[in-house]
């Protein structure tokens, strides 16, 4: 029945500009999911947010709209998940300068944002490009951990699959992280 | 796991994994702020979880207890496996309850307390109160309260006022709260005039609910962020919730804490419709915990999302109703109370195309009755008979393909429109002929075919879908001009009384995506305004996020700010929270 809903709805009668718009707008339902899950990790156990931080990149992705348009899908999402960082970057730094304010004593300091390095890399990382570094991951056991994490799993639950200790599968997912950004970094583009 | 790491920054993987307990997690976080290292490190971090999340969150696992984990990322379906369109979108997610800007459980505050928040923990919530107007009166010398009507015990003004000294909260009560009030006293005034306190003479003005006399204050104060909340006010009171979203915008980004703005933020937002992105501002209100401000702010917010859900749920409802009906699984109910028209309409001639015989045709006349009984019109009941008065030898196999066209799991593609028009013409369906071009893309038809087929129905409701067609025809063709002054007309005609038997909605939104440019701003403003306000008294869910959407679209260029709400607005109502 829906089927036909979408059918029904979907060719009603209305100007859809070309697209453009519901383009950005399918951009932004398909990485609103990938945005809080990433955010959800932030923010966990403490005061923010993670609807807010994942609201406040899908707006600024959608300022630059028309800089973007046109680009890649992976230069979007590329951009809208540096946002996110740096405005999670951003509430870290204002809280700590606000409890610096609140209580002077030996609070650590907030310190300026740094230079962002390499956006560019990740703008031009294809999903064929990301899949081909994960398969060159070594040794074998840690592309197997990268992958069931990737999958949503905790370190506990790979741990267990694997027979490794927990400690080992941070090392694993450390490593990895650490291969495929080399990887990333001379594959060409 | 209570001995901190002798390295801090080797924290950075499991934190960002989410796998470090809440406290080290918070430990980390305050780590993170000061840490350059850490800073430098983390964008590429969540750019790799992302890219994984991307590309292979969807493999198939082979443990078992992938699927146990209560923070694991969420796994929507991808936009592609859902129905296109707004309506499936709600109807698809149907009874997951949570309003889609809900913040998750366990989040709570997003600013840490002031210190005000503080004293009312500690010494009560009355207290505070009064102490804060002692201090303010001590330190600042302040005139009386009784100059903002901050003495009374209701206030008459929504809005909150820049003044700190009356910005004290009260209940809101219309009727007690500018009872007699009377003219702010003169040696009051001209003590604040001779210290050039602009501001606090205008909040006098507006705490009497007399913005224009307030305004040649505002005027002089400039750009302060309390005059720029206060001149968010005066809009508001003005019915002028555009500026008003701009200057609390204004003032939060001098002051992002400056909470009147923050609420005139969002009663701006609220009246421009945007009831979630309303609320999430005044989560930010309650959160900051001010006595009085905070409890009002959150029962408005949960107003204004029950008020969603409940439009979201009925709307599931209608479309459900509608599409069963259309469908033939149910019938047309008979009382279509608090059902917008045009989508009962569509769903009639979905069924009327369907029928591919004279009993199917004919059982469909108590529906047809009850739409024209609805409509003040005999448009339906026309329509059935127009088509029982064909030759219905062919009927079947032409009813048939159009329903197989229209179930087709992408949608109905332009060509199989097309050609299912064509057919229904050689078989003399002209009903079923004419439903076909509605629904393909208005370039590809002959616009005299089309028009010679709706008025031959002389049906009001046929001749302003074919007038939407011909509109977006024109517009496609380039010829915006004449596209404005065909469906101008007719949105006039929408708004001037209510036009049930037209499809307004969509002639709005044509008007509307044709007020593109930066010159046109009023008339896009003015028109969506009207359109978004027919749209939430018809309960037209579908016609109020298509409105979101549109003008997100036409005040990008204008004004980013409000493009940025409409949008915001957007994808909170077409996302779901689990």
């Amino acid at each position: 029945m829906f089927a036909s809903t979408a059918a029904l709805w979907y060719a009603r009668p209305v100007p859809l500009d070309g697209g453009a718009r519901s383009i950005f707008e399918d951009f932004a339902r398909r990485e609103r999911a990938v945005l809080l899950g990433i955010a959800r990790k932030l923010c966990l156990g403490g005061s923010f947010d993670p609807e807010d931080l994942v609201q406040e990149s899908l707006e600024r992705a959608f300022r630059q709209r028309a800089r973007l348009e046109g680009q890649p899908d992976s230069a979007r999402r590329a951009f809208t998940r540096t946002a996110m960082t740096n405005y999670f970057l951003d509430l870290c730094r204002k809280r700590q300068t606000e409890r610096a304010a609140a209580d002077p004593g030996p609070a650590v300091e907030a310190v300026p944002a740094p230079d962002r390095a390499e956006p560019e890399l990740w703008a031009a990382v294809s999903d064929e490009q990301f899949l081909a570094a994960v398969k060159k991951l070594k040794p074998e056991k840690l592309q197997e951990a990268y992958r069931l994490h990737a999958r949503g799993m905790r370190y506990r639950e790979i741990a267990r699959q694997l027979g490794a200790p927990e400690g080992t599968v941070g090392a694993w997912l450390t490593g990895a992280r650490d291969q495929l950004r080399q990887l990333l970094s001379e594959a060409p583009s | 796991m209570s001995a901190a790491p002798p390295d801090p920054h080797a924290d950075l993987d499991r934190f960002a994994d989410g796998e470090l307990p809440p406290e080290e997690a918070e430990r980390f976080r305050a780590h993170l702020a000061g840490c350059a290292r850490c800073q430098a490190a983390l964008p590429g971090r969540v750019q790799l979880a992302g890219l994984s999340q991307d590309t292979l969150a969807g493999e198939e696992t082979s443990g078992a207890g992938a699927d146990l984990d209560p923070r694991r990322p969420e796994q929507d379906a991808p936009a592609a496996a859902q129905p296109p369109g707004a309506v499936a979108d709600l109807a698809s997610r149907r009874p997951e309850g949570a309003p889609a800007a809900a913040p998750s459980p366990g989040a709570t505050v997003l600013r840490p307390a002031r210190w005000r928040a503080r004293a009312a923990a500690a010494v009560g919530v009355a207290l505070a109160a009064g102490l804060a107007v002692v201090i303010a009166g001590r330190i600042g010398g302040e005139p009386d309260p009784s100059l903002w009507l901050a003495d009374r015990p209701a206030r008459a003004v929504e809005a909150r006022l820049g003044t700190p000294a009356a910005d004290l909260h009260r209940p809101y009560e219309v009727a007690r709260g500018a009872e007699a009030a009377p003219a702010p006293p003169l040696p009051e005034l001209a003590k604040l005039d001779s210290k050039e306190r602009w501001v606090a003479i205008a909040d006098a003005y507006l705490a009497r609910g007399a913005p224009e006399t307030a305004r040649p204050y505002l005027d002089r104060a400039g750009g302060a962020p309390d005059a720029l909340a206060s001149r968010a006010a005066m809009d508001l009171m003005l019915g002028q919730p555009v500026e008003a979203l701009h200057h609390a915008n204004q003032a939060l980004a001098k002051k992002p804490d400056l909470r009147p703005a923050t609420w005139n933020l969002a009663l701006a937002l609220r009246a421009l419709g945007l009831s979630l992105a309303a609320a999430q501002q005044l989560d930010k209100v309650a959160a900051a915990g001010e006595p009085g401000w905070s409890a009002e702010a959150k029962a408005l917010a949960e107003q204004l999302r029950a008020d969603v859900q409940r439009r979201k749920d009925h709307w599931i409802e209608v479309v459900d109703a509608c599409l069963r009906a259309a469908s033939g699984e149910a019938p047309f109910p008979a009382d279509l109370k608090g059902v917008p028209l045009p989508v009962w309409r569509l769903c009639f001639d979905d069924a009327l195309a369907r029928a591919g015989t004279a009993e199917e045709l004919k059982r469909l006349l108590p529906a047809a009755e009850a739409l024209d009984k609805r409509s003040g019109g005999d448009g339906a009941r026309r329509a059935v008979q127009r088509a029982l008065a064909q030759p219905l030898q062919e009927r079947e196999a032409v009813a048939r393909e159009y329903t197989s066209v229209m179930t087709s799991q992408r949608g109905p593609g332009q060509e199989s429109l097309l050609a299912l028009a064509d057919r229904a013409k050689q078989a003399r369906q002209r009903d079923i002929e004419l439903q076909a071009l509605l629904l393909a893309p208005a370039k590809r038809i002959p616009p005299e075919r089309l028009q010679a087929l709706a008025t031959a129905t002389a049906d009001p409701w046929y001749l302003s879908l074919a007038e939407n067609q011909a509109a977006q025809a024109l517009m496609a063709a380039g010829d915006r001009g004449s596209a404005q002054a065909l469906i101008a007309a007719r949105v006039k005609v929408c708004e001037g009384i209510d036009r049930p038997e037209l499809d307004c909605p969509a002639a709005a939104r044509i008007l509307l995506t044709l007020y593109e440019l930066p010159r046109q701003r009023a008339e896009a403003l003015a028109t969506g305004a009207r359109a978004m306000e027919q749209a939430r008294r018809e309960g037209d869910v579908d016609a109020q996020l298509r409105l979101f959407s549109v003008m997100a679209n036409v005040t990008r260029e204008s004004d980013p700010d409000l493009s940025a709400a409409y949008f915001s607005e957007h994808t909170r109502w077409t996302t779901i929270t689990p």
